[in-house]
Parts: C-alpha cells; sequence; structure tokens
C-alpha cells in the first residue's frame, strides 16, 4: 500500500495540524471494530493459546506448566492422526467442489432475468436455514430405514443406502449436507461480483466471437478476481473448522470415518475436560488455516 | 506518534468499556432477588419437569417450608454437561444447586466442582433413608457427595397388540419366569413386519440405542465387566471374550437378523416403540409409562438374561448436587434435601413415575395395594438382586464417550473384536490422565 | 437477438433441467419441514416409507403444532428477542465493519498490514475454541442472560470488514483522492461517497449478520438461557426432550424460522440488480 494520498511531506504547521485531525479521524474508523474484535475474539482466544501449554495434575490438584507436551502427545496419537487425514479429506473435497458449484449456480443466474431471479431466491434459500436445522432434517431424510431419501431412490430401482451409517458413505453425505447449505451463500458473494462486469464488456467479447467458456475463464473469472478470494479464503476457513454435522449426526464415526478435528477439539474439551489438549489442537488448526488462506491470498491477489 | 496515539486510546476505550459495562448492568441478580430474599438457582436439564407446572409446585412448598425461593434454569439434555463444565471452569458461582449423573460423581468430586453432601446430612440419617444402590452411586473415596434423585433400573416393556397379530402369548411379568435372550430375540424376530422390502414394524430396540447404560448389561448377564475395579484400566475388560461375544450377539440383531434397526438415535428408537412399530423395547422404566401414556396397549416384562448367565440390570441415575462455589450452601443443601428424600421428592418422582432411593417411598409404592406397583415392585427386586452400575471412574466421560461410538460402530457391522480392541486401549490412554 | 441454434437449443435444455433439479435437491428438505408441520403429529413419521402419495401429501392437515408452538411454548417472545437482538447487531455491525474496511481499503496508516492481519486472524477463530474465556469474560462483567451479551461480541467480524475492504478498494482510487484534494473530511468522503455506494454490499453483509444472529446457538445457551432473553434456537431446543421428542413443534419452529428471513430475502432482492460498477461508477 504505498499511493500517496495527496498529502506532501514537510513540516508546515498547518500540514501537521491537518495530520493530526487525520490521524484521530482515522482512529475513529478503525478503533471501535478493532477493540470489539480485541476484547471478544483476540483476548479469548490468547488466552486459549496460553491454556495449551498448561496441563492439570489430579494428584496434586494443581495446574503444571508443560511447555510443548500437549502438541507433542497429539502427534503420538493416532486418533489425531486420524483426524488429521479425515479433515484434509473432507477439506479438499467440499471446498474446491463447493467453490465449483456456487460459481457455476451465479453464472446461470447472473442475467437480470424474471426467471434469474426467481432461481436466484430458491438458491440462496438454504442460506435461512440453520446449519443445525438443516443436519436435523437431512438426517431425518437420509434414514437408512425409513428415510425418504431412500423411499426415493427405491422408486427409481436404486437399493437402500447406508448413509451416515456406512464407512464409506459418512462422509459423502456430510460433504452433500455442507453443499446444500453453503453453495448458494457463496453463490451470493460470486454473483455481486459477476453483476459488476459490465454487460457491455460482455457484449464486446461476444462480438469478438469468444465461445462462453473462453469469456468466462478470459474475461468474467479475473474481473472477479477480489469477489473470488474472499470466497476462496472464507470457505476455506469455514470448512476447516467445520463441526456441526459432526456433532449432530456422526459423532466422528463410523469407524472414525467423519471425525474433523474441530469435533475432536470440541470433545477433548468440554466431554474430557482435557483443555490443554483441546487448546493444542485449536491452536495447530489456526496456525494452519492461517498458513494456508495466507498462501491463497497470495496467488489470488488483484493486480492492478 | 500516532502509535501512541492509537495505544492509548485503545487502552482508554478498553477501560471506559468494561467499566461501563460492570455498572449498567449491575441490576442483574446473580444471588440475592430484588425483595432481598435469598433465591437459589438450580440448573438442570429439559429431561426433567422443572421448568413446568411439576416444578413449580415443588419450588412454592419448599418456599412454604423454608422462605427460600428457587429459579430454574434448564439446558438441553445434550448439551447439559458441556454447559456445567464451561460455567464450572469460570467458577462461577450464580447457580447453587445442580443435577448430575451418577457416574460423573467422581469426576466433578476429583475436579472440586461438589460441595460434599455428607457435610450436610449426617452419615447415620443418609444410611437410613437412602438405599444402598443410590448412596453407592453418591459416593466417592468414601464420601457421600451428592443426594441421589432417581433411580433407573430397567424393565423390558412389549407391545401387546403386535404380538396379538402374530399369535404370541404375552410374557410373563414375574422374575422366576425370567426369559432368556435367545428365546426373545426369537419371539422378535416373528414379530417383524415388511412392506415391499421395507420394515414397517420392528422386532427389538434398546430404549438409549447407542448408550453404553443400556446395553452394557446385555454383556454383564455373561459375567463381562467393562473396565477394571478401580477404574484405570479396560483392556481386559472391554474387550473380553464375554464381552465380545455379547456384542456379536447385540450385533446380529441390527444385521444378521435384521430385527433392530440401523441408524436411529435415541429420540428417534423410542418414537418408534411410542409409535407402535416395535414390538420390544427395554431400558429405563419410564418407557413404560410413556408408551402406556401415549395409549399404547404395552405389557411388562423383566429384561432377559443369557442362557447360560445370570440377570443383569442397569442401575443409577441422576443426582443432585451443591455448587462448590456457591454463597448460599447451606440453603442450597437443604434444597437437595427436599428434593431426594422430603415432600418434593415425592412430587418429583410421581411425575417421572421414579422408583426413587428413598427407602420409605419405595416401601409405601411396591405394596400390593399401591397402583402401579407391579412395574415399581419389578425393578426394586431387580435393582435389589441383580443392579449393575457404570464404571467409577473420574474419566468417565472419556470411557463413555469411547465405549459408545464403539457400540454405535458394532451396530453398523464393524468387527467387534476390533472395535472392542481399539476402544479399550484408547480409553486406557485417555485415563492415564488422572494417575499423574 | 441472434438466432439460436439446435446446439443452443439443447444447451438452453440442459441448462433449465440443471436448474430445476438442484432446485428441487435445494427445496426438498424445505418442503420436507413444511408437509411435516402441518400433519397430525402421530402422522409425521407413519407414512415415510415406502413412498407413495401419502408421503408427499398429508392426508390430514392440522395446524396444530403451531397453535402449540405460538400459544404453549410462548414462541413469539423468543421472536421477538431474536429481532431485536438481530436488528440491534446489523445496524451496529454494518456501521461499524463498514467504517474499518473503509480505512483499511483507503487511509493509509503505519501499522494497518499488521491490524488487517489481525482482522484475518479473527476469521479463523472457532467459537467453541473461546467459549470458556468469552464466558468468564461476559460473567465478570455481569452481563450473563442479557440481551446485551449476545450482541457485543457479534457486531466487529472479520469477515464483513474482509467483504468491504474488498468493495472499497473496487472503486477507483482517484476518486477518493480527487475528494480529499477539495478538503474533504474522511468521514465525510466515507458518508457522502463510499456508503451510498456500498449499499449492495450492506445489504448482503446485513443480511448475513442477521443469519448469523437469527441462527445462532452455542453463545445464546451460554450467555442467555433465561426464559425473558431466549433466542429462537433455544426455544427450539425445547422441543428435543430426553424422553419426548415434540417432532410437530419442531417442524412447526422450523418453518417459521426459515418463513421469518425468507420474508427478509425477497424485497431485497432488487438491490443485488446493482453493482458497484453499474451503479453510476466509471473508471
Amino acid at each position: 500500500m504505498s499511493r500517496n494520498n495527496g498529502i506532501s511531506p514537510g513540516y508546515n504547521p498547518e500540514i501537521r495540524k491537518f495530520k493530526i485531525r487525520s490521524g484521530i479521524e482515522t482512529l475513529v474508523f478503525v478503533v471501535p471494530a478493532l477493540l470489539l474484535l480485541i476484547i471478544f475474539k483476540i483476548y479469548p482466544i490468547l488466552l486459549s493459546f496460553f491454556g495449551s501449554f498448561f496441563t492439570e495434575s489430579f494428584l496434586t490438584g494443581k495446574t503444571l506448566f508443560v511447555g510443548f507436551e500437549n502438541y507433542v502427545s497429539l502427534f503420538r496419537d493416532s486418533i489425531f492422526i486420524n483426524s488429521l487425514i479425515v479433515t484434509l479429506k473432507f477439506n479438499l473435497i467440499t471446498t474446491p467442489v463447493q467453490i465449483v458449484i456456487a460459481l457455476i449456480l451465479a453464472l446461470l443466474v447472473s442475467k437480470p432475468s424474471r426467471t434469474s431471479s426467481t432461481f436466484r431466491v430458491i438458491f440462496m434459500m438454504p442460506i435461512a436455514i440453520a446449519l443445525t436445522s438443516a443436519c436435523m432434517l437431512w438426517n431425518i431424510m437420509l434414514n437408512p430405514n425409513q428415510g425418504i431419501v431412500n423411499s426415493i431412490l427405491g422408486l427409481v430401482g436404486i437399493d437402500a443406502q447406508p448413509f451416515f451409517t456406512s464407512k464409506t458413505q459418512a462422509m459423502m453425505s456430510m460433504i452433500l449436507i455442507c453443499n446444500w447449505r453453503g453453495c448458494g451463500y457463496w453463490m451470493l458473494y460470486l454473483l455481486t461480483g459477476i453483476q459488476d462486469v459490465s454487460q457491455s464488456v460482455l457484449e464486446s467479447a461476444r462480438i469478438d466471437g469468444a465461445g462462453r467458456l473462453r469469456t468466462i475463464w478470459s474475461i468474467i473469472l479475473p474481473m472477479i478476481k477480489r469477489s473470488m478470494m474472499f470466497v476462496v479464503v472464507s470457505d476455506t476457513i469455514s470448512n476447516l473448522l467445520m463441526f456441526i454435522p459432526v456433532h449432530m449426526i456422526t459423532l466422528g464415526g463410523p469407524e472414525g470415518s467423519t471425525d474433523l478435528i474441530m469435533y475432536e477439539a470440541y470433545k477433548t474439551g468440554f466431554v474430557y475436560a482435557d483443555f490443554g489438549k483441546s487448546y493444542a489442537m485449536v491452536s495447530l488448526l489456526i496456525i494452519f488455516a492461517f498458513a494456508v488462506v495466507m498462501v491463497e491470498m497470495k496467488l489470488l491477489k488483484p493486480k492492478y | 506518534m500516532k502509535k501512541a496515539i492509537g495505544l492509548i486510546s485503545i487502552l482508554l476505550v478498553l477501560s471506559a468499556l468494561l467499566f461501563a459495562g460492570g455498572n449498567s448492568e449491575s441490576s442483574q441478580p446473580a444471588v440475592k432477588s430484588s425483595s432481598g430474599e435469598t433465591e437459589l438457582v438450580y440448573l438442570n436439564s429439559h429431561a426433567d419437569p422443572w421448568d413446568g407446572p411439576v416444578g413449580q409446585e415443588i419450588f412454592d412448598k419448599f418456599y412454604e417450608k423454608y422462605g427460600i425461593k428457587v429459579r430454574s434454569e434448564s439446558y438441553p439434555f445434550d448439551q447439559y454437561m458441556e454447559l456445567v463444565e464451561v460455567r464450572m471452569q469460570s467458577k462461577a458461582s450464580d447457580f447453587d444447586v445442580f443435577n448430575v449423573d451418577a457416574p460423573l460423581v467422581a469426576s466433578y468430586s476429583v475436579k472440586g466442582y461438589i460441595s460434599p453432601f455428607e457435610d450436610y446430612m449426617s452419615k447415620e440419617d443418609l444410611e437410613n433413608t437412602f438405599t444402598s444402590t443410590g448412596l453407592n452411586a453418591a459416593s466417592y473415596n468414601g464420601k457421600v457427595m451428592t443426594g441421589p434423585k432417581k433411580e433407573s433400573g430397567m424393565i423390558m416393556v412389549y407391545n401387546k397388540d403386535i404380538l396379538d397379530r402374530h399369535g404370541i402369548p404375552y410374557p410373563s411379568s414375574d422374575p422366576a419366569e425370567r426369559m432368556t435372550w435367545e428365546e426373545l430375540v426369537d419371539i422378535a424376530a416373528q414379530c417383524v413386519e415388511k412392506e415391499n422390502g421395507n420394515v414397517t414394524t420392528w422386532g427389538l430396540i434398546p430404549d438409549q440405542v447407542n448408550r453404553a447404560w443400556n446395553v452394557m448389561p446385555i454383556a454383564n448377564s455373561l459375567g463381562a465387566r467393562w473396565l477394571s475395579e478401580d477404574g484405570t484400566t479396560a483392556t481386559g475388560y472391554l474387550n473380553s471374550e464375554e464381552s465380545i461375544e455379547a456384542m456379536k450377539f447385540y450385533q446380529s440383531w441390527f444385521n444378521d437378523l435384521g430385527i433392530s434397526p440401523k441408524g436411529v438415535a435415541t429420540n428417534e428408537g423410542r418414537e418408534l416403540f411410542d409409535t407402535g412399530r416395535c414390538a420390544f423395547i427395554f431400558g429405563d422404566p419410564v418407557c413404560y409409562a410413556r408408551a402406556a401414556g401415549k395409549g399404547l396397549n404395552v405389557g411388562i416384562m423383566p429384561v432377559p438374561a443369557f442362557e447360560d448367565g445370570v440377570p443383569a440390570v442397569g442401575s443409577d441415575s441422576w443426582h443432585v448436587a451443591v455448587n462448590a462455589y456457591s454463597k448460599n450452601k447451606e440453603a442450597a443443601a437443604l434444597f437437595v434435601r427436599f428434593i431426594t428424600c422430603e415432600e418434593g421428592s415425592d412430587i418429583f418422582l410421581d411425575s417421572q413415575s421414579n422408583l426413587g432411593c428413598n427407602k420409605s417411598r419405595i416401601e409405601v409404592i411396591t405394596a400390593d395395594d399401591y397402583e402401579g406397583h407391579e412395574v415399581y415392585k419389578l425393578l426394586s427386586e431387580d435393582l435389589d438382586a441383580y443392579s449393575v452400575g457404570r464404571p467409577k471412574t473420574p474419566g468417565y466421560n472419556e470411557w463413555s464417550d469411547v465405549v459408545d461410538m464403539a457400540i454405535e460402530d458394532i451396530r453398523n457391522g464393524s468387527d467387534v473384536k476390533t472395535s472392542l480392541d481399539q476402544a479399550a486401549s484408547r480409553i486406557d490412554g485417555l485415563l492415564a490422565r488422572y494417575s499423574r | 437477438m441472434r438466432k439460436k441454434t439446435p446446439s443452443d437449443m439443447i444447451l438452453l435444455v440442459i441448462k433449465y433441467a440443471f436448474m430445476v433439479a438442484y432446485a428441487i435437491f435445494l427445496l426438498l428438505p424445505v418442503y420436507y419441514a413444511f408437509v411435516s408441520s402441518l400433519r397430525p403429529a402421530s402422522d409425521i413419521f407413519k407414512y415415510a416409507a415406502p413412498l407413495s402419495l401419502r408421503t408427499l401429501v398429508p392426508e390430514k392437515y392440522t395446524l396444530e403444532s403451531f397453535r402449540s408452538l405460538f400459544v404453549d411454548y410462548g414462541f413469539l417472545m423468543p421472536l421477538w428477542n431474536t429481532a431485536w437482538v438481530c436488528f440491534v447487531t446489523v445496524v451496529f455491525g454494518i456501521l461499524i465493519n463498514a467504517m474499518a474496511g473503509f480505512a483499511f481499503a483507503k487511509i493509509r496508516f503505519r501499522t494497518k498490514t499488521f491490524w488487517f492481519t489481525l482482522v484475518i486472524v479473527t476469521m479463523m477463530i472457532p467459537f467453541e475454541a473461546i467459549a470458556i474465556p468469552l464466558y468468564s469474560l461476559v460473567y465478570n462483567l455481569n452481563l450473563v442472560n442479557t440481551r446485551t451479551a449476545l450482541i457485543l461480541p457479534a457486531i466487529a467480524n472479520g469477515t464483513y470488514i474482509f467483504l468491504f475492504k474488498n468493495s472499497y478498494e473496487d472503486t477507483p482510487h482517484s476518486l477518493y483522492e480527487s475528494a480529499m484534494l477539495e478538503g474533504a473530511s474522511k468521514f465525510m468522503i466515507f458518508r457522502r461517497i463510499y456508503l451510498p455506494l456500498s449499499k449492495p454490499i450492506m445489504v448482503s453483509a446485513g443480511l448475513l449478520i442477521f443469519f448469523y444472529q437469527w441462527q445462532s446457538y452455542m453463545w445464546p445457551l451460554l450467555a442467555a438461557n433465561a426464559s425473558n432473553v431466549q433466542v429462537i434456537q433455544i426455544a427450539q431446543s425445547v422441543f428435543q426432550q430426553e424422553y419426548a421428542t415434540l417432532w410437530g413443534e419442531i417442524f412447526a419452529s422450523i418453518v417459521v424460522t426459515i418463513a421469518v428471513p425468507l420474508a427478509f430475502f425477497f424485497p431485497l432482492q432488487k438491490y443485488y440488480k446493482l453493482g458497484i460498477s453499474t451503479s453510476g461508477m466509471k473508471e
């Protein structure tokens, strides 16, 4: 950020006064938000982070400083390693699939017309439904014995599927729910981006004889880079921290196949009351998410 | 310069905000009600009737007797323990009495959450008032920590209409004519009804289908125990030969035999029975009152045992405790007494159709002239002779979490031995924390 | 308009087939909840399998679940509480996050990169990781069981700051510079030029803040469970009891909690048609 904001450096008292006024103005803009973030996000997470270096001793009733022991013990724990793999697998599938579907949906309904706007509302509708409610509804519908989805599959001659009760299908069923709710959400942001691409640019591209895919690839995508970066970053974060479907439906099973790290951390903290270890997991997750996001931001940074 | 201004203003606003927050909302009563009377806050879950008329009646009676007000704070059952954990970690004194699931007595005692009930009621009094199963569940390291509010015990409930449809005679409710599991499973299989390949009526389901409390007694019937007596080791217990055999049997209900449904949670399983779509359900006696209350034509029988095993019924239930951080411990202890062995207890237990742990009350409700004594009598006899409790360990939450997962995997068809072996070594690892 | 070739027609058919199929996929659970909320409690799961007309269309209709929801369980009170919490959070949330976004996009200050990185970090903090310190904080501030406890932590949010920053960066910098040269104060520039420009983003951010509060569960459960401050998600949780699940009320409450925000959705639709660059700005 090295743009000149119109003030040349110097020691003129007028300019100095202006600078102070300007500095106070800047503070008014950023302080309320930063202050709230510091109090309600940064301060608590720092406490949690410090907590990851401590453990309870039940024999002496004291809290002991153990350095990195909580972290080291995680990597010796096969359950944690499994949840690490599961989390990576979940993210590597969910995030790209969600973004591609969201982009397709956004492109399909971007033209201003009555049909598009009807579909737009339908596509966005899942945003209005809490993920907890969505999980509850889908869990009932995907019940292997009396779920409506199997009833529908039966109608077209497909055998009843086990869904959440099977090691091989549980993860996919979970991704299905996340996409059901997520695609419309991310479409919303891409849509605002696409609609910023003016119709005249698209028109001239068509006159130049650019095909559909080509128009999307070389005109629309570069122009919505900023929205895309936002969506990629936010979607990555939200999927890395995903936890509600596991908490509500699978509890990590069958056989650990849906055991996302965030759920493992939640359980270790709130059920096992081993907060040191739980915070160690979360800290690792945040550091990992931060690294991924930094890479994504670097790769997708708009150049102009 | 700018940096300094920024820092100073942040500090200023921060302190201003903290101050303002502290003052403007200080009208919130934490311990005293507006009139200056003591008001107790009672933390409980929606599983109990505290938010309804029954709760109000008990609170009113308590106020009449002791002049102390009680306010109920109810939470969803599934999040209750997490919430207790969060509030206890903050050493919150804004509640005085709270519900404790019996196996957590050890864990909460070790972590210092509970002010021992023994300090408010003499040992002699306690022993004269409560059943030994109740007191046993309430104790940790020889000290009575909590007041036993409920008792569970197990019965088998069957749907008479479904049995009629298949011409099956009603099983006897006499413990002396107890069925074997093998016989029961045969009968349950006859009750399964299908339509176009979809099961419309199931044979048998545990009341708490994926929870250790309901499933473990099946293994207990073969002599298995799922944790060592000292509460530290699962290997060799959870994965003993008897356990594996019992769990293979359990697995067959859901898989080879197809008499029990997969993929349903506890509430959905109950729903199946309560809407007449399952012939047998076994577990907490409340399943009888619940189904009968919905107009179902149901009967009771003792929980079966294996042909070459012994009967085993799950016991222990919810207790109440005084918060160690409470500012009204004496008053809180009075309330614990009131709802575990005084008038409050009777009103509460009647509303729950629960046996309870109060000796004098049990005498009354198991007598032949008491309406509904059959259920209580069966429960009380089985509890006296064959009760098994959940393991006592400070790591009960870990134990039950891992065991529940293993049971769920077994239900879904995972290899029984592998599941139990892994679960046992996982539990051993988690429990190691408590011995350092 | 160009003439449509056969391949265009095929593409169009595929496009609409896909859109309709996807719409059915999205609507199925909602329809299922809606239909279930109208059935008598005893019929809710009766016809789930095998599939027949009765599965999709109830034989008997009743508004009993809704009556019970509003009369027996007083659902209006939590609805009102939630609406209030949402309203205040949305108003302050838009203002404060837009201001911060503007500062990060347009104003030059020395520690900007550091603070913005901090903002990004706050996006990654899972609620479960801060539940205990946050509860302690709110408990010590004496804010437990107040609406303030629900509103304050939700106002500032990294995601929306990021969103506003993005949208303000999309505007040409010359606009800001020329306004500065004319001696306008930053606040003036923000209020007169940038705030009106970012209407579509304000609508999206507002909606998302609204939904965030509308749907939040764990924090209200911890911080505001007293009946006079209960929000809808908490009131809803009462229906899933240990010994009885009130399916009728659950479905009815799901329908209500979907219908209310959807009512907001439709009128706000038109704002999406205006992007920043199409609303009168030319580079």
